[in-house]
C-alpha cells in the first residue's frame, strides 16, 4: 500500500481519537513504524492489520473502519494533498473513475516499486459503470468501497455502489457496480 | 480532414490537441481543440500577436526563421494569457506551405492546470505532462516527508545531545570510576575518578578515542594479584557477560568493587562499560561490624543469653542459637512468628503488651516474665528489650536479650520461704519473750513491792536480812530478764539512742554509789578517776551509757576476789563541740584465757563454763555492751591475762552539751509526795497481787484512788468521775489497756479525755512504749517498777497537766519550730521580752485615748508574738477589749496587763535557765 494511505489512517485515528489510541492500535497491530513515508510502498497486510486493530480498539466493525479509511483518504488527505490534481484530472466522478486505469498505469511507471491495484472500467450505459478491482491481497474491498464513496462526495454526486463479486468468494477480482440515479 | 493539408485533423487533435497551423504570412489558420479552449479566437490572428518565442533566441520572426527552428525544442509564451507557456516543435508542410506547431502547455503542478482552466483530459493520453505533475507532486510530498524527518532527526539529535551532556556530567561527577569502551576498546568516555583510581596522569577529555588495550598491563602493578587481574579482564571481555560487585584488592590496602556491563544494540556488540567503586571504608566497616557481631555473638553465647530481633509487627526476624536452646524452637520455626503468641501464656501476654508499648515509644526496659518452651516446660526469663532504629531514627523493630533465671527464681522462692520461716520464728521468739517477760515480771513486781513494804515495817535483824536476800534474788532475776529483752531489742534494730544532756559528774557519782558498796563487801579497792579535761555535759543516751559501764564494772567486781577495780574516764580527742571519751575498767581479777578471747562478746557465752556456775550471769552482758558501743559508733577492746586481771577500754565520740537539762527526780520524794497527796487516781489492774502492791504505795502516798479490774470497768469509772491520773495495766481480760484508753479519750461522756494515763505493764518488749503512746496514753512504766519511779511518773504527769491547764502560755509550738536549737529559742524569748512591755504601754495609751485605730493596729502587731508563745487566751482578751472600744473598761485591761507581766516573769526565768 502506498505510504500516503497508511499516513491517512494515522491521521484519521489521531485527529478523531488521539495519539494514545493510535499508539495502542499500532502496538496491537505490531506495526513498528514511527512514520509512514508518502512515496514508500508498504505491504498491504500492514494496512489490513491496522484496520483490524482499530476495529478492536475503537470498537467498530472492520467494514466500518475500512470504509471510513477510504472516505477519509479521499475527502481529507486526498483533497488536501491531491485536491487540485484530482480536480484537474476530471470534471466528474464518472470521468474520474473511468480515468482510474490510466492513472494507475501511470503510477506503475512513476513508482516502479509500487504494485498498485488495477482497475478495469466498463461503461454499461450512461448511468451505470462496472468497476473491476484487481489486487494481490484480500480484505481491502471495503477500503475501495470507502474510496469510491469518497469520490462521490468529492464531486458531490450520488451513486449507488454494489459489490457484486468478492475476491475471496472464489473470484480473482472484486466487482463494483456503480449506478447514478440522475444520469 | 483538411485536404489542403492532407492531414486528418481529428487524429491530429487526439495526438496534439494544443496544435496550430500558420501560413506564410504567419496567420493562424487552424487550432487544436484544447488550444481553442484556453486561447479562443486565435484563427486569423498573427503569430506575433499571439506568441513570443522564448527559446531559441529568434531576432526576426518570419516564416523562414520559424521553419529554421524545426530541429529545436521551441518554447512559446502566450501574449494573450499570462504565464502560459507552450513547449513543442515546428514542422513544415511544403505542399501547403504551412508550419505546424505540435506541442502542449508546460505545467508543473495541478494548481497551474486549474489556473489555466485545464484538466488532464485536455492533454493527449501519451502526453507525459500528467506524469510530470504527479512526479512533481510526489516530489513535494517527499520533500515534506524529508522536512518532517529532518526536523525529527534534529529534535532527536538535540535530545540525544542533552541526554549525552547530562550523562557525561553525571559520569564525570560520579564517585565511581567509569570507563566506556567501544567494541575495539577505544575509550568513548572516561571520568576523573577512574583516572585517579588507576593513577592515569591525564584528564578525561584527551583520553577519548585512545586505545585502552595496553593500559591493563600498565595498571596491573596496582593490584595485589596482578596476573589474575589481567587474566580476569581478558576472560570478562571474552565472555561479554555482565559482572557485578567483583572485589579487587590493591597493594595500598584499598578495596575496589567492579562492575562490567556489555553494550549490545540489535544483538550487535557495541562495547562495554567498566565501573570501579572504592569500597575500602565500607568493607572495613563491614569487617568491623562482622567482627563486632562475632564478638557480641560470642559474648552472648558465653553468657548464655538468648537473643531475638523482631520487626514493628512483632514478627521474629532473627533468632540466635542460644534462644533456640532456651525455647526448644529452631530458628526456622521461630522466623516470622509472633513471640507473644508462641512463647507466652495468656496471663503473661499483658506484661508483653506493656513492654511493646514502651518499645513503640522508643524506650528500653528490663523485666522478668514467664515463658513456655516448645516442650511446654515453663521457664522464667529476664528480658532486656530495646528498640532498633534505622539511619533516619525510625523504629524498625526491637531486640530482646533473654536470660534464663528459672534457677534464680527457684532460689529466690526458697530464700523467701526461708525468710518467711525466719520471720515467723522471730515473731514466735518475740511473742515468747513478751509472754515470758510478762509472766515473770508480774510476780517479781509483787515480790519486790511487798519486800519493800515489808522492809519498812518493824522486823528482826534476821528477817530484814532475809527480805534483802529476797529482793536481791528478785533483782537478779529481773537483771536477767532485762538482759534478754535488751539483746532482743538490739537484734531487731529497735534500740535508738536518745540525745540527752548527760552530767558526767552525776553519772560517776551514781556509779560510785552503786558499786563501791559491792567492792567494799568483797574487800577490794574501788577507784574512780575522772580527768579534769572531761567536759561537764555531753549529749547521749544516759541510760545506755550507764548500762555499758554497769555491765563492765559489775563484771570487774564479780570476777575480782582481791586487789582492785579501777575506773578512769579521760578525753582522747577533743574539738570545740566534739569529744571522744575513753573509759578504762581495769581489774585484778581472774582474767580471761587467751583461747576464750575471741568468743567473749558472743551471746550466752562466758569465758569459762565454770564461770556461770561460780559467778552466775547470762553471758549476755558483754554482747549487749558491744552492740551498744557499736550504736554509739565507738570501739571496745580488752586485754587480759589469766589470773592477772582484765582491762576493758571503751572509746565513744560524744557531742559536747553547753547546757544541763538533766532532770534529777529521784531524791525529791518528799516534794513529790506532797504533790500527789489527796489526788484522785484510778488504778486499772486485773492482777490481785499487783493491785495489793500498788494500793499499798498509793495509800502510803495518801492518794485517793479507785480500782478497776479490767478495761470495761475502767471506762465506766472514767465516764463517771474526774481523775488526776489513771494507771493503766495493758494485758487484761475482757478489754485490754489500749482499747480502754482509746474509749476514755474518745467517748463523749468521758470525764477524762485529757487526764494523764500511765501504762503499767509487764510487757517490756521492744515497741511496747510506742504502742501505748499511740493508743493515747501519756507515759509508760515497765513492771516491776521501783516505788520512786512510779511516784515520779505520777507527779510528773500531774505537774505537766497542771501546767498545761493553768499556764497563760505554752512553749510547745516554739520548741517545735526551734527544732532543738537553743539559740533560736533564746532569741525568740528575748524578742518577746524586749518588745512586749513597750508595746503594751502603747496599747494602754491607745485605750486611754479611746483611739480604736491605734489600738487595733498595735494589737495586730503583737498578735504573732502571743500566738507563737501559745498565749492565745490572753490575746483573745486583748482583742475583746479592743472590740468594746470606746466602752472598754481600763480595769479589764489592767487584769490582762497583770497576766502579761506574769508571763514575762516566767519567760525571764526560762531564758535564764536556757
Amino acid at each position: 500500500m502506498h505510504g500516503v494511505v497508511n499516513k491517512a489512517i494515522n491521521r484519521l485515528i489521531t485527529e478523531n481519537y488521539g495519539e494514545e489510541d493510535w499508539n495502542e492500535i499500532k502496538k496491537d497491530s505490531g506495526a513498528d513504524i514511527d512514520y509512514f513515508l508518502s512515496n514508500e510502498s508498504y505491504d498491504d497486510s500492514i494496512t489490513f492489520k491496522l484496520a483490524g486493530s482499530a476495529s478492536k480498539v475503537l470498537n467498530f466493525s472492520l467494514k466500518q473502519v475500512l470504509t471510513a479509511f477510504g472516505e477519509y483518504w479521499n475527502l481529507n488527505t486526498g483533497q488536501k494533498q491531491y485536491g487540485s490534481l484530482m480536480q484537474a484530472g476530471c470534471n466528474s466522478a464518472r470521468e474520474f473513475i473511468i480515468n482510474l486505469p490510466h492513472f494507475h498505469s501511470r503510477v506503475t511507471l512513476i513508482h516502479p516499486k509500487l504494485t498498485p491495484p488495477e482497475f478495469k472500467i466498463h461503461e454499461i450505459n450512461d448511468k451505470v459503470l462496472a468497476m473491476y478491482y484487481f489486487r494481490i491481497c484480500n480484505g481491502l474491498t471495503y477500503l475501495t468501497d470507502g474510496l469510491i464513496q469518497g469520490i462521490g462526495k468529492m464531486f458531490n454526486e450520488n451513486f449507488e455502489i454494489k459489490i457484486t463479486q468478492r475476491k475471496y468468494h472464489g473470484s480473482d477480482r472484486d466487482l463494483f457496480e456503480l449506478t447514478w440515479q440522475n444520469g | 480532414m483538411d485536404k489542403a493539408l492532407n492531414i486528418n485533423e481529428n487524429k491530429l487533435n487526439v495526438l496534439f490537441p494544443f496544435h496550430f497551423f500558420i501560413d506564410k504570412d504567419l496567420r493562424v489558420i487552424s487550432t487544436g481543440k484544447s488550444l481553442d479552449k484556453i486561447m479562443p479566437g486565435c484563427i486569423n490572428c498573427s503569430f506575433n500577436e499571439l506568441f513570443n518565442i522564448k527559446r531559441p533566441k529568434t531576432d526576426i520572426v518570419s516564416f523562414n526563421s520559424l521553419n529554421n527552428l524545426s530541429n529545436s525544442v521551441v518554447i512559446l509564451r502566450s501574449k494573450t494569457k499570462s504565464n502560459l507557456i507552450f513547449r513543442g516543435q515546428f514542422l513544415l508542410f511544403e505542399e501547403s506551405e504551412t508550419l505546424l506547431f505540435a506541442g502542449s502547455p508546460w505545467v508543473t503542478s495541478s494548481e497551474e492546470l486549474t489556473h489555466h482552466n485545464l484538466v488532464l483530459s485536455d492533454f493527449a493520453i501519451h502526453n507525459s505532462i500528467s506524469d510530470l505533475i504527479q512526479i512533481m507532486k510526489s516530489n513535494e510530498m517527499v520533500m515534506n516527508d524529508i522536512k518532517h524527518l529532518v526536523n525529527s532527526l534534529e529534535k532527536q539529535k538535540q535530545e540525544i545531545n542533552s541526554t549525552s551532556t547530562r550523562l557525561s556530567a553525571l559520569i564525570q561527577n560520579m564517585h565511581s570510576g567509569i570507563l566506556l569502551e567501544d567494541e575495539n576498546r577505544k575509550i568513548v568516555l572516561i571520568n576523573q575518578t577512574f583516572c585517579d583510581i588507576f593513577k592515569i596522569p591525564l584528564s578525561p577529555e584527551p583520553l577519548k578515542g585512545a586505545d585502552y588495550t595496553n593500559s591493563v598491563e600498565q595498571s596491573k602493578h596496582l593490584f595485589t594479584d596482578p596476573e589474575n587481574y589481567v587474566e580476569r579482564i581478558e576472560n570478562i571481555l571474552e565472555a561479554k557477560k555482565p559482572v557485578k560487585n567483583e572485589l579487587l584488592y590493591l597493594t595500598d590496602g584499598k578495596i575496589l568493587e567492579r562492575d562490567f556491563i556489555p553494550v549490545f544494540a540489535d544483538d550487535k556488540y557495541q562495547g562495554h562499560l567498566w565501573q570501579y567503586r572504592d569500597v575500602t571504608e565500607e568493607k572495613n566497616a563491614q569487617e568491623k561490624i562482622k567482627a563486632s557481631e562475632e564478638k557480641y555473638k560470642g559474648i552472648l553465647e558465653n553468657f548464655d543469653l538468648g537473643l531475638i530481633e523482631v520487626d514493628v509487627n512483632e514478627l521474629i526476624t532473627k533468632s540466635y542459637p542460644r534462644f533456640s536452646t532456651l525455647t526448644g524452637y529452631s530458628e526456622e520455626e521461630l522466623l516470622n512468628l509472633k513471640a507473644t503468641e508462641l512463647l507466652f501464656e495468656q496471663e503473661d501476654k499483658l506484661v508483653l503488651e506493656k513492654q511493646n508499648e514502651l518499645r513503640k515509644k522508643g524506650l528500653p526496659s528490663v523485666y522478668e516474665v514467664r515463658i513456655k518452651t516448645k516442650s511446654g516446660e515453663p521457664k522464667w526469663v529476664m528480658i532486656s528489650g530495646a528498640p532498633i532504629f534505622d539511619l533516619k531514627k525510625n523504629i524498625v523493630g526491637s531486640i530482646g536479650i533473654h536470660w534464663d533465671i528459672t534457677l534464680l527464681k527457684e532460689k529466690e522462692q526458697e530464700l523467701k520461704s526461708a525468710k518467711d520461716t525466719a520471720e515467723k520464728s522471730a515473731l514466735i521468739k518475740q511473742q515468747f519473750l513478751a509472754n515470758m517477760s510478762h509472766e515473770i515480771r508480774t510476780p517479781i513486781n509483787v515480790i519486790l513491792g511487798l519486800s519493800d513494804l515489808l522492809g519498812e515495817s518493824k522486823l528482826q535483824e534476821q528477817q530484814l536480812q532475809d527480805i534483802e536476800t529476797i529482793k536481791s534474788s528478785a533483782n537478779h532475776l529481773l537483771f536477767i530478764i532485762n538482759d534478754i529483752l535488751d539483746i532482743s531489742k538490739i537484734e531487731s534494730g529497735k534500740v535508738e539512742l536518745r540525745k540527752d544532756s548527760i552530767d558526767l559528774n552525776i553519772l560517776i557519782e551514781n556509779l560510785n554509789k552503786q558499786f563501791r558498796p559491792l567492792a567494799d563487801r568483797k574487800n577490794i579497792q574501788f577507784n574512780l578517776e575522772i580527768s579534769s579535761l572531761v567536759p561537764k555535759f555531753i549529749i547521749g543516751d544516759e541510760y545506755r551509757l550507764q548500762q555499758i559501764l554497769n555491765n563492765l564494772i559489775s563484771n570487774a567486781i564479780k570476777f575480782t576476789n582481791k586487789g582492785s577495780v579501777n575506773i578512769s574516764i579521760r578525753p582522747i580527742r577533743q574539738q570545740t563541740k566534739k569529744c571522744t571519751l575513753q573509759f578504762n575498767i581495769v581489774d585484778t581479777g581472774i582474767g580471761i584465757d587467751k583461747k576464750d578471747h575471741a568468743k567473749i562478746f558472743e551471746n550466752f557465752i562466758q569465758a569459762s563454763n565454770n564461770n556461770s556456775r561460780e559467778y552466775g550471769g547470762t553471758g549476755l552482758g558483754l554482747s549487749i555492751v558491744k552492740e551498744l558501743v557499736r550504736l554509739y559508733k565507738g570501739n571496745i577492746s580488752f586485754t587480759s591475762e589469766i589470773n592477772e586481771g582484765t582491762s576493758f577500754i571503751v572509746e565513744i565520740p560524744f557531742d559536747i552539751s553547753e547546757i544541763n537539762n538533766t532532770t534529777n527526780n529521784i531524791n525529791e520524794n518528799n516534794n513529790e509526795e506532797s504533790v500527789i497527796k489527796n489526788k484522785n487516781i484510778l488504778l486499772v489492774e486485773d492482777n490481785e497481787l499487783n493491785r495489793v502492791v500498788a494500793t499499798r504505795y498509793l495509800e502510803k502516798w495518801a492518794v485517793v484512788y479507785d480500782i478497776a479490774e479490767n478495761g470495761i470497768f475502767a471506762v465506766e469509772q472514767a465516764c463517771s468521775k474526774n481523775y488526776d491520773v489513771i494507771l493503766m495495766d495493758i494485758q487484761m481480760p475482757q478489754m485490754d489497756g489500749y482499747h480502754a484508753t482509746k474509749l476514755i479519750r474518745t467517748l463523749d461522756n468521758s470525764n477524762n479525755k485529757l487526764t494523764p494515763i500511765i501504762a503499767l505493764t509487764a510487757h517490756a518488749v521492744t515497741g511496747e512504749k510506742e504502742k501505748c503512746i499511740n493508743a493515747g496514753m501519756n507515759d509508760y512504766l515497765a513492771k516491776p517498777f521501783k516505788p520512786n519511779d512510779l511516784l515520779w511518773k505520777i507527779t510528773s504527769a500531774i505537774k505537766e497537766n497542771l501546767k498545761t491547764k493553768n499556764s497563760n502560755y505554752n512553749l510547745n509550738y516554739l520548741n517545735e519550730i526551734a527544732a532543738g536549737n537553743p539559740d533560736f529559742l533564746k532569741q525568740s524569748l528575748y524578742v518577746f521580752l524586749n518588745e512586749t512591755p513597750k508595746m503594751f504601754n502603747d496599747l494602754k495609751q491607745a485605750l486611754l485615748n479611746k483611739n480604736i485605730t491605734d489600738y487595733k493596729f498595735i494589737a495586730h502587731k503583737i498578735k504573732t508574738n502571743f500566738h507563737i508563745l501559745g498565749a492565745h487566751e490572753t490575746f483573745n482578751k486583748i482583742e475583746s477589749i479592743g472590740k468594746k472600744l470606746p466602752e472598754s473598761s481600763i480595769k479589764e485591761f489592767e487584769e490582762v496587763e497583770n497576766i502579761v507581766s506574769l508571763i514575762c516573769d516566767d519567760l525571764k526565768t526560762e531564758l535564764n535557765r536556757l
